[in-house]
């Protein structure tokens, strides 16, 4: 023990992954790090023409800004909250749809199904949005006919502010759930097909087997996934929110992103847009921080 | 095959139509963007079309097909998806195996990995990325849009966890008192088994290159050597109409949906194409025994 | 060391450019002769640079500039005949679309990266300072006034305004790019064969629309059994104001103020249309209307394209869109009633007999001329030539800008038609390859030259024939346009955004459209008009005012 440890450090044993790292470290060094001087940003009135180095320093002045928006404490919750909803559905639905997918046992068809949905991610939201309208319509939409049909009044899909956030999270879960089961789907093929075979042996039936064999394999997976998307947790969606929020769900539907888009297109405010870019990463950070050292101490499980 | 109970012949049945519906309802938006592209244009300007063309006609194609900026700008498309794919699975493939070590075999590995994830989370912004860019001297280089993004740190920490699931532990200690040191271990123990996983993450890598057009707009200031998600974008996107001087001329251009849906749809053909190949690696698991020669 | 030398550069640069104006050109009126000497001794003479002028342009690509097969920007016919008329080389040093060209100027501007001779902007008015606070373009009052021809001068003095947002203190740092007057000002697009069976008359007032919505709405127009069409089409879900489609600032209009721009008030200030007590009126009026379903009730959901649709799908029966839609968008309503007709109608009037809409503006981009650029004559050299020469009877511009392009002759006599050109070499836009955008703009050329057209003049001019080839509705629709335009309220705050309303304006226009919304959907009672409009002024209304109106009398003064 004592000497792996110290092995840990030996230059003899370790220069090759130093060696494997460096080409990454210098990408990283020169493409994120060395632009990195420009979160000063934050605490400047930036202009472009006077650059980093004559723009004036203004203090906290951009945070102030952020934080004394009148609805400030609305669009944060909202952000967070639709944020946080699509998270944990990313997670949910992808990972369900995977369990699922693996009992389809015709390959055709589970080839077929699984090309489908991931349709929709190649879709930018400016298409989908149009699509959407369209769909959700109170007016003839294929969405409200179905909700007709079940005996229900027409829904106000995107003009309630409350249905606006859960048609939000449901088009975005629609849209790129496919997409995301690939991660899951490549996690099982991980698994050594032998080990089903002993279980069958086991006696052990189709649930026990994904319950004992199936499952585990994708928790690991599950976690890292589930930690490395808290660095989305103020992140809502732009493109999407964009496409389709109005004026009827504002109060519900404004998120930080699209706040900051607007007061830049009046301000060409680099300096307020990087102060939120600033928030927004402190948060995602302490929330990373958080959760990889409960993995650690709970699971004993080191995500990165 | 052995698991032959009423039960799950119920269950097997419900759950294949219940898939089928989720992968009918996901076709949907890409076949009315079919369906538009394949319509007359006063029936695609009007928003009439919903899933199959009216006034069938295949102009938007023959238009697109024939405009040779958006041919080149395919060709500079997979340009980028291939040597950036190609640099970005390498790069992680080095990083993840160094990283996929414990600390007591790799002092220093938590240093690194919190090094790479911090970028994850904090980045300088458009504006002194720009400058770096520029400084370089690769504006207008295909080299500003695979270097800067060549390192994916997501990618990598996928990979470095797949790693660890997938291969086991006795088998790259044997490759070790064979004699073999960490880049042949690498090259002959974890590769052949991670082959699932790269598959993955070379899927992200292209999608990722495919779909990116921001880092196209910036750094490349010569229309014509626009890749096709650039180019698409610039006729594409939501323009704040309110907000900028409005030519009658140009919303007139901008507003030809029947070309603009055929361009879609050509741009996501490809990516689309790609997957059926690569989805081999997912659909059955890989058998250990047959690596191990 | 280096920023203290390009300092020196510049200062003698300008000064050599003084004195190139102290000792140039005499002739004004005919740029042909047109004298310049500069200090690395390249002169004009006959309308011709003696050695070859490189101009290093960067120009925005917008999405109407098209390109034969093979050519593009820096390879094609009207570059060629700048050469070759001026021996000018238009050298086009970087291009950017106009979804990428106003991020593009700010991160050129921030990398403090060379700046070309030349940049053609049709961008953002944001961007468009920042380029001027740079200082680093040229101050043009007195070279304008030496160098412009008669005929520029003439058709930038059709609107002063134009020049506003491009001046500083007095100076002019940009040549404004001129458009049509009125251009994508709305006019009312009907279906007639609706009105016909319902033997109705074209509104001359709100009150009659209304009883034709009211038709339109309940009696089935469609004949399809169902009530699903509505009177009026209208998108309000980024303002009532849109850029021409089915826009609603005339119902606004009628009652005397324009919302979501600043209208020149009675006393001589500038005043915010949407927080007028008249706005309240309309306000009512829409409520109305959406209760009863005269206009869609998902309009607080639609931008003006969507709303479009709604006329286009034959869902609505009245629209407003400029004089130029009949041929754009509304023809998709025949693919659903093949006996669907519709045609341009006034604006109606308010009951006090007014009629308002919103103007569009007459300047669509500029030019700006770097400091350091030597020639700025030369610029002048050619928008002169373009300006006295488009379509002058015997000149080389006078069918268009490249035969095979923009033109073809059959038998030596003009034909613009784009379906008659041979199919290997279609047609091209090749004034759109000019600096100025679309070649030479005379604003009120347009309007006026449909109105004649549509009173049954004869086209005679190579302008009256090109526009004659227009379509029928479109003529039509221009004439009604060009009747109405006494009633154009333009946006008469075209400047920087001030000081507050970088700070305020989201959250005011915000919750602008947020409460106007709930009004008119019922969600707040009509009398939150008032306490909005208080709370308008004291969130930083009042002071954005004050400070628009300071920026006015900066401007008004010259």
């Amino acid at each position: 023990m004592r000497t792996r440890q110290r092995q840990g450090w030996k230059w003899k044993t370790t220069w090759p992954l130093h060696t494997m790292l460096l080409p990454g470290v210098a990408i990283v060094l020169i493409f994120c790090y060395l632009p990195m001087f420009g979160l000063v940003m934050a605490f400047q009135d930036f202009q472009p023409h006077l650059g980093f180095f004559r723009s004036d320093w203004i203090g906290l002045e951009n945070f102030r800004l952020m934080f004394e928006y009148p609805d400030a404490r609305q669009v944060i919750w909202n952000t967070f909250l639709i944020a946080f909803l699509k998270i944990i559905a990313h997670l949910i639905v992808p990972f369900v749809f995977a369990l699922l997918l693996n009992e389809v046992r015709r390959m055709l068809l589970k080839r077929l199904i699984q090309t489908f949905v991931y349709l929709p991610h190649f879709l930018s939201w400016v298409i989908l949005g149009g699509i959407l309208l369209d769909m959700l319509s109170t007016d003839g939409g294929l969405v409200n006919q179905l909700v007709g049909w079940l005996g229900f009044p027409p829904i106000f899909f995107l003009g309630d502010g409350d249905w606006f956030r859960i048609t939000v999270i449901a088009s975005d879960v629609w849209k790129d759930f496919g997409f995301s089961t690939i991660i899951f789907l490549a996690a099982l093929a991980g698994v050594n097909p032998e080990m089903y075979e002993a279980a069958l042996i086991d006696g052990a039936n189709r649930w026990r087997q994904t319950l004992s064999i199936t499952i585990p394999a994708m928790i690991p997976i599950a976690v890292v996934v589930a930690t490395l998307s808290l660095g989305n947790i103020l992140n809502a969606g732009f493109d999407q929110i964009f496409n389709l929020y109005n004026p009827l769900v504002y109060e519900k539907g404004d998120i930080i992103d699209t706040y900051v888009y607007r007061v830049g297109l009046i301000g060409g405010d680099f300096g307020f847009g990087t102060a939120v870019g600033v928030f927004k990463s402190l948060v995602s950070l302490t929330l990373i921080i958080i959760s990889y050292r409960l993995a650690y101490k709970l699971a004993g499980y080191r995500i990165f | 095959m052995h698991y032959r109970s009423t039960s799950y012949r119920i269950f097997s049945i419900l759950n294949g139509v219940f898939l089928s519906l989720l992968a009918l309802l996901c076709i949907l938006p890409l076949i009315h963007v079919l369906a538009v592209s394949l319509s007359s244009s006063a029936a695609a300007d009007a928003n009439l079309v919903k899933l199959w063309p009216i006034g069938f006609t295949t102009e938007a194609y023959m238009v697109t097909l024939g405009n040779d900026r958006f041919i080149s700008s395919f060709g500079i498309s997979v340009l980028r998806t291939a040597l950036g794919t190609v640099l970005s699975l390498l790069l992680s493939i080095l990083v993840g195996y160094a990283l996929s070590k414990e600390t007591n075999e790799f002092k220093g590995r938590n240093g690194y990995a919190w090094f790479f994830v911090f970028t994850m989370l904090f980045s300088g912004g458009l504006i002194p990325t720009y400058i770096v860019v520029q400084k370089l001297g690769l504006i207008n280089s295909i080299w500003a849009l695979v270097l800067p993004g060549a390192m994916s740190v997501y990618n990598t920490i996928l990979l470095m966890n797949f790693f660890r699931t997938s291969v086991p532990k006795a088998l790259e200690e044997a490759a070790f008192i064979d004699g073999a040191g960490h880049f042949r271990t690498l090259w002959s123990i974890y590769l052949p088994i991670s082959l699932p996983s790269l598959a993955t993450i070379s899927l992200f890598t292209m999608v990722g290159h495919w779909n990116a057009w921001f880092d196209g707009l910036i750094y490349i200031t010569d229309t014509a050597k626009y890749p096709m998600s650039t180019l698409l974008q610039t006729i594409v996107v939501q323009r704040d109409l309110s907000s900028m001087s409005v030519s009658a001329d140009e919303i007139q251009a901008l507003s030809n949906r029947t070309v603009k849906t055929a361009q879609i749809f050509i741009a996501t053909l490809p990516i689309i194409l790609v997957y059926p190949f690569l989805q081999r690696f997912f659909v059955k698991g890989i058998v250990l025994g047959s690596v191990k020669e | 060391m280096i920023t203290k030398s390009g300092k020196l550069l510049s200062i003698t640069l300008a000064l050599a450019l003084g004195m190139t104006l102290l000792t140039g050109c005499g002739g004004e009126k005919n740029t042909n002769t047109t004298q310049a000497v500069d200090p690395t001794g390249n002169e004009i003479i006959d309308g011709k640079y003696k050695d070859t002028l490189t101009i290093k342009v960067a120009r925005q690509l917008t999405a109407d500039v098209t390109f034969r097969s093979g050519e593009d920007i820096n390879n094609n016919p009207h570059k060629t005949w700048v050469k070759d008329k001026f021996n000018i080389d238009l050298d086009y040093v970087w291009t950017a679309d106009s979804s990428s060209i106003d991020t593009k100027v700010r991160l050129m501007l921030s990398a403090n990266e060379a700046l070309p001779d030349v940049i053609q902007f049709r961008g953002s008015q944001d961007v468009a300072d920042a380029l001027i606070d740079s200082g680093k373009f040229l101050a043009l009052n007195d070279i304008f006034d030496k160098n412009a021809g008669e005929n520029l001068k003439n058709a930038l003095a059709e609107d002063p305004t134009v020049w506003n947002p491009y001046t500083r203190d007095g100076q002019r740092y940009g040549i404004p790019v001129l458009d049509y007057a009125y251009n994508n000002d709305p006019v009312l697009w009907i279906r007639d064969d609706w009105m016909k069976k319902f033997s109705l008359e074209a509104p001359k007032t709100v009150d009659e629309l209304e009883k034709m919505m009211e038709v339109f709405a309940t009696q089935d127009p469609d004949g399809n059994g169902k009530k699903d069409t509505v009177g009026l089409a209208v998108g309000i879900k980024d303002g009532f104001k849109t850029w021409g489609p089915a826009d609603s600032a005339f119902l606004f209009g009628a009652y005397g103020t324009i919302p979501n721009q600043w209208n020149l008030g009675g006393n001589g200030e500038l005043e915010y249309g949407s927080v007028q007590p008249e706005a309240k009126q309309v306000l009512v009026k829409l409520r109305d209307w959406m209760s009863k379903g005269y206009i869609h009730k998902e309009a607080g959901l639609q931008d003006a394209g969507k709303a479009l649709e709604l006329f286009a799908a034959g869902k609505a029966g009245i629209v407003t869109a400029p004089y130029w839609a009949s041929g754009w968008v509304l023809p998709g309503v025949k693919e659903v009633d093949p006996n669907a007709e519709y045609s341009a109608y006034p604006l109606p009037a308010g009951p006090d007999g007014k009629v308002g809409r919103g103007q569009s503006g007459t300047s669509n981009g500029v030019i700006l001329i770097n400091k350091d650029f030597a020639h700025p004559e030369a610029l002048f050299l050619y928008i002169n030539y373009l300006f006295d020469n488009q379509g002058k009877e015997g000149s080389d511009l006078e069918y268009g800008y490249a035969e095979g392009y923009d033109y073809i002759l059959k038998d030596g006599q003009p034909v613009w038609n784009s379906e008659e050109f041979p199919a290997d070499s279609p047609f091209m836009p090749a004034p759109k390859y000019t600096l100025t955008f679309d070649g030479a703009r005379i604003p009120s050329q347009m309007m006026k030259t449909l109105n004649d057209l549509a009173e049954g003049k004869t086209p005679e001019t190579t302008f009256e024939k090109k526009a004659a080839m227009d379509l029928p509705g479109n003529i039509k629709a221009g004439a009604v346009n060009y009747q109405q335009r006494e009633s154009a309220m333009p946006n008469m705050f075209n400047g920087s955004n001030t000081k507050t309303m970088k700070k305020r304006w989201d959250f005011l226009f915000q919750l602008e459209k947020e409460t106007f919304n709930k009004i008119i959907y019922g969600e707040l009672p009509v009398d939150d008009f008032d306490s909005f409009v208080q709370q308008w002024n004291t969130s930083g209304g009042e002071t954005i005012t004050k400070e628009v109106n300071e920026w006015y009398k900066s401007v008004k003064t010259q």
